[in-house]
């Protein structure tokens, strides 16, 4: 039996163990495992196994990973969320809509930083959906917002998304940020005049607020400091080439404690914040490891050769390889978590769009748009299911409705990022 | 049976500990790196408390935070899909769940035997690391029991998901 025919005999079945709810580390794993031993020998697998886990958890480029993610949840535990909300709130005074737009902007701030686009759909829907209910807001554009605004996080950086990405291509961290940065704020810009469209439309959906003045709007942005500056030091450290990103997440994390202490975080939030970062981190590493193992089964087994071989007899366009791409991504994000798509995918999906010519930065750029929309679209779109799970009342199929709007938007961002690569590639 | 998967969670808990501990410990050593080097920049040289070393560190901080903390996050720590299996009985996902995590247990053990090969080749052939020259056996030993850990709480979750029916007992909470 040729290798690429056990190749795709083992791809196959870790994608059927994976629909009968076996972990997707485990699935990756076993299916590298499996497949290295059937191709080479059982015995050098297992080495494989060995040094595919050390590798990855003493890996220094990885560091980045578990600092950032305890910054976001030091910046939970601050009580981040009901401050930027209401900071945003003021900024934006009667606009209608107003609300929603401030939703938009805390989200962003608050995806930035805690980079869990669950985490900011949770934390700030329990801030501002009972407000935006409380002014009339249509349940749609209320809950549509907040499971949209939670996407921004895996574009704005610092991103684990863009740094998984990096790191499984062999690219540039720093370089992943820098590129997310227009993209990630066309975003936040694009939901914001998707709000603005919809309202016009639709002015039922929502009302305006109170007016606020000059030293009120000033006041507000007060609430927006702390963290935008933690924001600006990591991206700024970055760019400016001071700090590399293992170090610029940890004064991140450091500048995160320090603010959640100064606002009364105990002892017991303190071990609470750690032990959340443990798991959220173990969860990530736990599928990087068996992504490293599938990724030596795959070059073993020359599977992606054998595609990128098919691929060219098709005579296909990059574009059209492209769209096929990203159609499976979206089909892909229906049923499955962004970063386990990504350690799942980028592998067979990488070397296809270099024999396509892409720029592998804007490639990554692109790639992770597409898998932000898994989270707002149906079936599963779980960034909704966890607004419907804070908001029990509204139906998902107007949380749905909701998101429309939104994912127009994000299709609009995508279109432009393909069409022009410099949005992406422009701050390099 | 109960007995000894409740003592292994305790166990795991305080692997857990020391995992969360040298998560801490590494932020700290960046943060003191990023500092001598600013105070080294801002003074032009005159005050050097810069030291080599903290690569290392880092890495060997970050293999003890995951060695350590997986056992205890085995069962909080995984993705999986659940659309096509949503409407199967919580008896047979149970039962699933724990052939899975007797899978990640038996994973456990097999890395846990080659990195006590890695290390008593290590220790035969006197590797070191390069800035700190840490012994490499002492390293591997280390993460060997950080594995050897993840491997009996794979066998010891894996019982109580197939066996026990209120196995949230001894699940625990993560601290």
């Amino acid at each position: 039996m040729s290798s690429q025919l056990i190749g795709f005999i083992c791809v196959a079945g870790m994608l059927g163990m994976i629909a009968l709810r076996m972990p997707i580390a485990l699935g990756m794993a076993i299916a590298g495992f499996v497949g290295f031993g059937w191709i080479v020998a059982f015995d050098p697998a297992i080495s494989i196994l060995e040094s595919g886990a050390f590798e990855t958890i003493s890996n220094y480029d990885f560091s980045p990973i578990p600092m950032f993610i305890f910054m976001g949840v030091l910046a939970s535990k601050a009580r981040m969320s009901a401050e930027l909300f209401h900071g945003a709130k003021t900024l934006f005074g009667a606009w209608r809509g107003g609300m929603a737009l401030a939703a938009v902007m805390s989200c962003g701030i608050f995806s930035a930083i805690s980079g869990s686009s669950l985490a900011t759909a949770a934390s700030m829907s329990k801030v501002a959906l009972p407000e935006m209910k409380k002014n009339g807001y249509a349940d749609s554009l209320a809950t549509g917002t907040l499971a949209a605004g939670g996407t921004l996080g895996i574009m704005i950086p610092p991103s684990i998304a863009l740094l998984l990405y990096g790191l499984l291509t062999e690219q540039s961290v720093g370089d992943m940020f820098i590129a997310g940065i227009i993209p990630g704020f066309m975003g936040l810009l694009l939901y914001m005049v998707a709000i603005a469209i919809t309202v016009k439309i639709f002015p039922q959906l929502a009302t305006p607020g109170e007016a606020t003045t000059l030293r009120q709007k000033l006041s507000g942005l007060k609430g927006l400091i702390p963290f935008g500056g933690i924001f600006a030091l990591i991206i700024g450290g970055i760019y400016g080439g001071i700090f590399t990103p293992t170090e610029a997440a940890s004064v991140g994390a450091f500048g995160a404690l320090i603010i959640a202490l100064y606002r009364g975080m105990n002892r017991r939030d303190f071990i609470e914040a750690v032990a959340e970062t443990l798991v959220v981190s173990t969860m990530i590493f736990f599928m990087v490891i068996g992504a490293e193992i599938f990724s030596v089964f795959l070059s073993v087994s020359q599977v992606s050769n054998s595609l990128v071989n098919t691929v060219n007899e098709l005579n296909l366009s990059p574009i059209m390889i492209l769209m096929c791409i990203l159609a499976f991504y979206i089909v892909l994000g229906m049923v499955m978590d962004s970063i386990a798509m990504l350690l799942l995918t980028v592998p067979i999906v990488y070397p296809l769009a270099m024999a396509a010519g892409f720029d592998p930065i804007w490639f990554g750029i692109v790639t992770v748009i597409t898998v932000e929309l898994g989270l707002i679209t149906p079936p599963i779109g779980m960034n909704v299911f966890v607004i419907n799970s804070v908001a029990k009342d509204v139906r998902i199929t107007s949380i749905f409705k909701g998101v429309i709007p939104f994912v127009l938007s994000d299709i609009v961002r995508l279109a432009l990022i393909i069409g022009f690569p410099v949005l992406a590639l422009g701050l390099l | 049976m109960r007995n000894l998967i409740d003592w292994i969670r305790k166990l795991s808990l305080g692997f857990n500990i020391i995992g969360g501990t040298a998560l801490i410990l590494t932020m700290v050593i960046v943060l003191i790196e990023v500092l001598t080097r600013t105070i080294f920049g801002l003074t032009g040289g005159a005050v050097d408390l810069t030291f080599n070393g903290s690569f290392e560190l880092v890495r060997h901080g970050m293999m003890i935070t995951f060695a350590y903390s997986m056992p205890y996050c085995l069962a909080r720590g995984q993705v999986v899909v659940d659309i096509f299996t949503d409407r199967w009985s919580d008896r047979i996902k149970s039962v699933m769940s724990g052939f899975y995590t007797l899978l990640f247990g038996i994973f456990g053990f097999l890395m846990t035997v080659r990195l006590i090969e890695s290390a008593h080749s290590a220790s035969m052939s006197g590797e070191t690391t390069q800035d700190l020259a840490l012994s490499m056996d002492n390293i591997y030993y280390i993460a060997a029991l950080g594995m050897f850990m993840l491997g009996m709480r794979g066998f010891a979750l894996a019982w109580e998901q197939m066996f026990f029916d209120d196995h949230s007992q001894t699940t625990g909470d993560t601290l």
